[in-house]
């Protein structure tokens, strides 16, 4: 299923965090959104996720229109997230927060990320890496159509960067469509094939990854302010 | 579900005097007549629920608070009294409802009575224990926590708040149904707000990591409540004083939900 956003704008207050996006993902495509901090980046992923309501625009995903629906139902419909601080249920252990209150067995996707040692400690135990981790695993688990990752290297060291984007590679499925939001420009482009960069709400460059650091735009308001990771 | 509630006492009474009509009034079996209550109040935690649901923290303690006052002055006014016999029966505002007598003229032993709150007691706890080992207690403590991450994981976040509530009101209810017909009657003063406050500390006194914990909880409170009268007026303070440390050394009470999984690991250990 293809993932279509039509100028989409969403205003908090007066404050525009998104102005005017329009971007279009096809399933087996890894998109990275990238961008200084206040850019717009997790705005859309909380739009897409409905966790942000557009004030103008929509989000169509396959048969559904996204930005009509609760989070609840945005889940349902196959998207499956993860959030820019971890966020874990501490109080269960690590296997619950895989099932979520789902119909599922959350081995295989223990497994799959490397956290099967640990599926009966409390997730409030697990370090920052392993924590990223295991949002992936309940993400993954409701075997998404699109997977939106919200900085999920970030708090990493270098070694557990390469280990992440190894494993972001794997579950990238050709059937899927995989957002990534980061703001180190280099674990973006090693991953991702085609990158959009925001600025200030607005949508600055869409292409592939090698053309990123050629664009006069990009490195205007990008790399002029923080240096590429 | 990660709220708080100062209006369990207006579940309470609603449930007893639901449970006092459809006996004294309708004729209904004390067992019948008991759920009668219960379903009562859990149908006004469900509506409760679709009001101030997604209200958290102070909002939402406050609503239950203006619940369970409201609840005692709708009872204040709330007369519907029918002639059983030859006596006048039913709720009749401030002066309670009284003459709900079943329990005694139905033959049944108190010791049974006892034995049979007791049975209910332990049946709630095992259902509880279980509910929040299978999958719909891991979406209740989800939603208690994380209401963003219960809904991103696909969890039906006011349907679980709707059901939760309901059982919340619901055991309250049948809490009050059991004493109406245990006192023979109940009136409005009974959802006095200290009811509310104590079924709070209960909770928060016991841990609230498992549902042995606010049992815990009653037996502490009551229990210290009572060991202290010799302490006469000071004995209040000597318990509120203790509540207060006791709460700033234990958020989230004696058996919390870290300290429950530390003696479950242990106990397994101990078992493998």
């Amino acid at each position: 299923m293809r993932l279509s956003v039509e100028h989409l704008s969403v205003r908090f207050g007066r404050i525009v965090a998104l102005r005017d996006v329009s971007l279009g993902v096809a399933p087996g495509e890894r998109l990275g959104l990238v961008g200084p901090n206040g850019a717009g980046k997790t705005t859309l992923l909380d739009a897409i996720g409905g966790l942000a309501r557009p004030t103008r625009g929509e989000i169509r995903f396959g048969p559904w229109r996204l930005s009509d629906l609760p989070p609840d139902a945005v889940a349902r419909a196959g998207v499956g997230r993860t959030f820019q601080v971890p966020r874990l249920c501490t109080r269960l252990t690590v296997a619950a927060n895989v099932r979520a209150g789902r119909a599922l067995d959350p081995e295989p996707w223990l497994e799959r990320v490397g956290l099967a040692a640990r599926r009966h400690d409390l997730a409030g135990a697990l370090t920052a890496a392993e924590a990223r981790r295991l949002e992936l695993a309940r993400a993954l688990a409701a075997e998404p159509r699109l997977l939106a990752l919200d900085e999920p290297f970030g708090g990493l060291t270098p070694a557990e960067t390469d280990a992440m984007a190894a494993l972001v590679a794997r579950v990238a499925t050709p059937d899927r469509v995989t957002l990534v939001v980061e703001h180190k420009l280099g674990a973006v482009t090693r991953l991702c094939d085609r990158v959009i960069v925001l600025s200030q709400g607005e949508a600055i460059f869409d292409g592939p990854s090698a053309a990123l650091r050629g664009d006069a735009r990009v490195r205007e308001a990008y790399l002029g302010r923080s240096r590429a990771g | 579900m990660g709220r708080i509630s100062f209006g369990q006492q207006g579940f309470f009474v609603i449930g007893a005097y639901a449970a006092g009509m459809a006996t004294a009034l309708g004729g209904a079996p004390l067992a019948a007549g008991v759920l009668v209550g219960g379903l009562a109040a859990a149908l006004a935690g469900a509506g409760f629920a679709l009001v101030m649901g997604p209200r958290r923290g102070i909002a939402f303690a406050a609503g239950t608070l203006a619940f369970g006052e409201l609840a005692r002055v709708a009872l204040l006014a709330f007369r519907f009294q029918v002639l059983v016999g030859a006596d006048l029966v039913g709720p009749a505002g401030p002066d309670g409802f009284r003459g709900i007598r079943l329990l005694f003229t139905s033959g049944l032993p108190l010791g049974a009575y006892a034995v049979a709150i007791w049975v209910a007691l332990a049946a709630i706890m095992a259902a509880l224990t279980w509910l929040l080992r299978a999958r719909p207690g891991e979406a209740l403590v989800i939603v208690g926590q994380d209401e963003g991450l219960a809904a991103a994981a696909g969890i039906r976040v006011a349907r679980v708040r709707v059901l939760a509530l309901a059982a919340a009101g619901g055991l309250a209810g049948l809490g009050g149904g059991l004493l109406a017909h245990y006192a023979t009657y109940v009136e409005p003063g009974h959802a006095d707000v200290m009811l509310g406050v104590h079924s709070l500390a209960y909770g928060l006194i016991g841990g609230l990591g498992t549902p042995i914990g606010p049992a815990l909880g009653v037996a502490l409170d009551i229990g210290l409540l009572e060991s202290f009268r010799v302490l006469r007026g000071y004995r209040m303070i000597i318990f509120g004083g203790l509540v207060v440390v006791f709460l700033a050394m234990r958020p989230r009470g004696l058996l919390d939900e870290a300290t429950v999984h530390r003696l479950a690991r242990r106990l397994r250990r101990r078992v493998a």
